[in-house]
């Protein structure tokens, strides 16, 4: 098939016509992205907290982990994780879990930073206040120091969220039917590249433009204690019982 | 800071024992020796006041009184129990410096309220978390404390919302409702104006009957020159030490 720019006639109906690919493919791209990031949430505070360690080892141990994995090309890095372990141990890896693993390990490393920061910016005096009348180092962490990171680490979050729902897309190469795989076998099919991978962005923008409110909502509510305007909803929503 | 520094003995209640005792406690950070082997002890219902330029290690001593600086050497007691140094495993070690931390109350100099919690639960989380009480019970005791600070319409306050010189009563609260038997305020007026000063340290914050020893500490004017004082009579052999620097070294007591 000989390329020829005159020639070519927009056929918007395809994206109609493989509709419930496409919608797979979104569905599946949520999937692994919420996994990953959920996982990544989860395991950049443990390796936030080492690389903030006082004790030279284990900070150092958590600086060469971040520093190594956030230098890793994804691409490589799932090709690796899903052929590359076949091939050395003779295991049968899933699909699905190795995307998972590779996006939550370079995520975490990222995320570690983010977490890093907003502890950071917490004010010594905060934790002190907190061990003066007597709070345990761990309950000083969770009902004081954490909570007021967690408003700072949100907008990063989202971001990062938006990230890996598009890196998402390069699980592809193993085989898994994300989007932009669904939106690759449509046009082997059809022929149809323009028109399918343009359904494929446009669906990537309309959840990166769906996640930035919501980060923006979880955003508010953690900072409504800060704003003055928001104080009579805070006592309607304390007169609820929802406030801590 | 260096120097030894005994108690006015003559104001105190006889027999009574000292509540809390430091005994040559240094402390250096890096190659600056800031605290060279200070010796305090603090009897019940006595009040402490140290003086000293800024930089002189003041801070630094009132937060070694609830090991919130732990000394290089030195110990501490309080109440008869020896906080400082202990072998302890470590998680009986944070245990012990919690069991320490609950009794001594502290202000500080810029408040460090919880910026996240309104004026109430600023106050109720060491009740609910260290006292183990109960969320109405922590609940009216926060409550108690705020009003007898004159913050009882201010309670779903968030701090940003608080005046400094409200802010630093609910520090005053926060501390004083875990009912401490040693109070340590580190330069309680220095962040207000010279007119809020009086709403801090004014009566009806520290009802008489429940007032705990205290330990202030107040940046001091020049005081060059005036290294006897009726009210602080050193004693021991340290009292040569009050020689060329006296500035670092003054520590004013006097029976409250």
């Amino acid at each position: 098939m000989s390329w020829n720019p005159t020639d070519y006639q927009f056929a918007w109906n395809v994206v109609w016509q493989y509709r419930f690919w496409l919608l797979e493919g979104t569905l599946l791209t949520l999937k692994i992205a919420a996994v990953s990031m959920t996982l990544a949430m989860i395991f950049a505070l443990p390796l936030a907290l080492l690389r903030m360690s006082r004790l030279r080892f284990l900070s150092g141990v958590a600086m060469i982990y971040i520093a190594v994995l956030r230098a890793i090309p994804l691409l490589v890095f799932i090709l690796w994780m899903y052929f590359g372990v076949t091939l050395v141990t003779g295991l049968q890896v899933d699909a699905f879990g190795a995307g998972v693993i590779c996006l939550t390990l370079q995520y975490s490393a990222w995320l570690a930073e983010i977490y890093r920061a907003g502890l950071q910016a917490i004010d010594k005096g905060q934790r002190e206040a907190a061990l003066s009348t007597g709070l345990s180092q761990s309950r000083a962490f969770a009902k004081v120091i954490w909570p007021q990171a967690w408003r700072i680490i949100i907008p990063p979050l989202a971001s990062n969220f938006i990230g890996i729902i598009k890196d998402s897309s390069l699980v592809g190469v193993i085989g898994l039917n994300e989007l932009m795989r669904q939106a690759q076998i449509a046009d082997s099919l059809s022929f149809r590249p323009f028109e399918l991978f343009t359904a494929a962005m446009v669906i990537y923008i309309v959840l990166a433009l769906i996640i930035s409110p919501l980060a923006s909502l979880v955003e508010r509510r953690a900072a409504r204690s800060l704003s003055v305007q928001t104080r009579r909803a805070t006592r309607t929503r304390r007169s609820l019982g929802a406030a801590a | 800071m260096d120097g030894s520094f005994t108690s006015v003995s003559a104001d105190t209640q006889a027999g009574a024992g000292p509540l809390l005792e430091l005994k040559e406690a240094h402390k250096s950070f890096g190659h600056v020796d800031v605290i060279k082997g200070v010796s305090l002890t603090v009897r019940k219902g006595e009040h402490v006041v140290i003086f000293g330029p800024s930089g002189g290690g003041k801070s630094t001593l009132l937060r070694m009184m609830n090991l919130l600086e732990t000394p290089d050497s030195g110990t501490l007691t309080f109440e008869g129990k020896q906080y400082f140094p202990r072998m302890d495993s470590v998680l009986n070690r944070h245990r012990v410096l919690q069991q320490l931390r609950s009794q001594i109350g502290m202000v500080f100099q810029r408040f460090n309220l919880y910026p996240h919690l309104d004026a109430l639960h600023n106050v109720t989380l060491s009740l609910t978390d260290v006292k183990r009480m109960s969320r109405k019970a922590a609940r009216l005791k926060a409550e108690a404390s705020l009003a007898e600070v004159g913050l009882k319409d201010r309670m779903d306050h968030y701090p940003s919302q608080l005046s400094g010189g409200q802010q630093q009563r609910v520090a005053i609260a926060r501390a004083l409702a875990m009912d401490p038997k040693v109070m340590l305020f580190d330069e309680p007026t220095s962040a207000l104006d010279p007119e809020l000063i009086g709403e801090v340290l004014g009566d009806g914050i520290c009802p008489a009957g429940r007032r705990p020893a205290g330990v202030r500490v107040r940046r001091s004017h020049c005081r060059v020159g005036r290294q006897r004082d009726p009210f602080h009579p050193w004693g021991g052999p340290d009292q040569g030490l009050l020689g060329s620097s006296a500035l670092e070294r003054t520590l004013v007591r006097f029976p409250s």
